[in-house]
């Protein structure tokens, strides 16, 4: 197939697209992005967050579609916490999930960042799997961390949700939630 | 900062070499986000996508640093974090899987930034930052960064896999990245 450039009209369209956000002005539990029927339209997604969450030793959950009970998500990662570097793999999980968020032991206004980069999110129901790379950033006193991780799902079906959620607790006031859809060439 | 698509590329026939010539010089960055997989009967494990900027093919050219995690063997494995630091042949993205024994449904997922592309004064620097992960191994995830040793504007990219062909579920999309005259945003 032959590279496609833009040409016409269709250079003047941005790429990146603000699809949904969410600002907590009171804690609450975790969001689920519900992808519009149309969302083919965008090569790609990125999702953004700000988060802090109010029960101390809990983390991050990520996953597709309601999908929580298939062990259908896999990840590796190489994370950063003061003086340590680690790596490590999971396979076959029911669901993504990362731990050292700033909670009530950390000061107040700590909060950490995570960037989720959905490559072909939308390529078609069942192939190819679907990839993800995640960077993510905090400091906790002093502490904290910063690293980078890839996620598979194979889920057999059309990606019409995602959502960022809590494996227990409310985010705190003050948690921020952004999607963002990623346009190509034609889109 | 606003991001805007340039060219796309999608693998439907056999191929291991994309080029995008006559790159817009009215950006201030470029960004190219593909997902690859290689197609290698045979062979296990992984093998890098490779880059070009105006077809330079001279090895002193390039240089990469790496931080890279891996489990290497199908099923198992022990896992390796690595930093290392080459002269190379071309830009090094990413390493793509093309593990013969998983599925080929497996893809890398790759982000791949050059900043100041047009900039006359300067050495081009990259930055990459890719992954891939089966079930259960072998899988990876990583950062590269690197420099072309020229301080021409870049007017093409060519990527390429020195093994085999990509699979057909490959795809690269090009992206321009403009920023405010007024903000520098």
């Amino acid at each position: 197939m032959p590279i496609i450039p833009l040409s016409g009209s269709a250079v003047a369209h941005g790429a990146l697209i603000p699809l949904g956000t969410y600002t907590y002005t009171s804690p609450a539990g975790g969001v689920g992005f519900n992808l519009p029927a149309n969302s083919s339209i965008y090569q790609d997604l990125i999702i953004v967050c700000s988060l802090r969450n109010e029960v101390a030793g809990a983390g991050l959950t990520f996953y597709f579609n309601g999908d929580v009970g298939s062990g259908n998500y896999s990840s590796a990662y190489i994370n950063t916490n003061a003086a340590t570097v680690s790596a490590g793999r999971s396979a076959s999980q029911n669901y993504i999930v990362w731990y050292q968020e700033p909670t009530p032991y950390d000061a107040p206004n700590m909060f950490a960042t995570h960037t989720f980069h959905l490559i072909n999110p939308h390529a078609s129901t069942t192939t190819p799997y679907r990839t993800v790379l995640h960077k993510w950033g905090n400091d906790l006193n002093g502490n904290g961390s910063t690293g980078i991780q890839v996620i598979s799902w194979i889920g057999a079906a059309t990606m019409a949700a995602v959502t960022v959620g809590s494996t227990s607790g409310n985010f705190s006031t003050g948690s921020t939630f952004s999607i963002y859809g990623v346009r190509s060439v034609g889109q | 900062m606003s991001m805007y698509p340039i060219a796309t590329y999608t693998n439907t026939t056999p191929a291991s070499t994309v080029t995008f010539n006559n790159i817009p010089q009215n950006f201030t960055h470029l960004q190219v986000r593909m997902i690859t997989r290689i197609n290698a009967p045979g062979n296990n494990n992984w093998y890098a996508d490779l880059g070009r900027f105006n077809g330079d093919a001279t090895a002193s050219n390039y240089f990469a640093h790496s931080a890279v995690q891996m489990y290497s063997t199908v099923g198992g494995g022990a896992a390796t974090l690595a930093s290392s630091y080459d002269t190379t042949n071309g830009l090094v993205l990413n390493n793509s899987l093309m593990e013969a024994g998983v599925s080929l449904n497996y893809m890398t997922a790759t982000i791949f930034d050059v900043l100041d592309y047009t900039n006359t004064n300067k050495f081009k620097t990259y930055r990459s930052f890719y992954g891939f992960v089966t079930v259960p191994t072998p899988c990876q995830v990583g950062l590269f960064s690197g420099v072309w040793k020229n301080t021409s504007a870049v007017t093409s990219l060519t990527i390429y896999n020195p093994i085999n062909n990509w699979t057909s579920n490959t795809r690269f999309d090009l992206y321009g990245i403009s920023t405010s005259n007024t903000t520098g945003a």
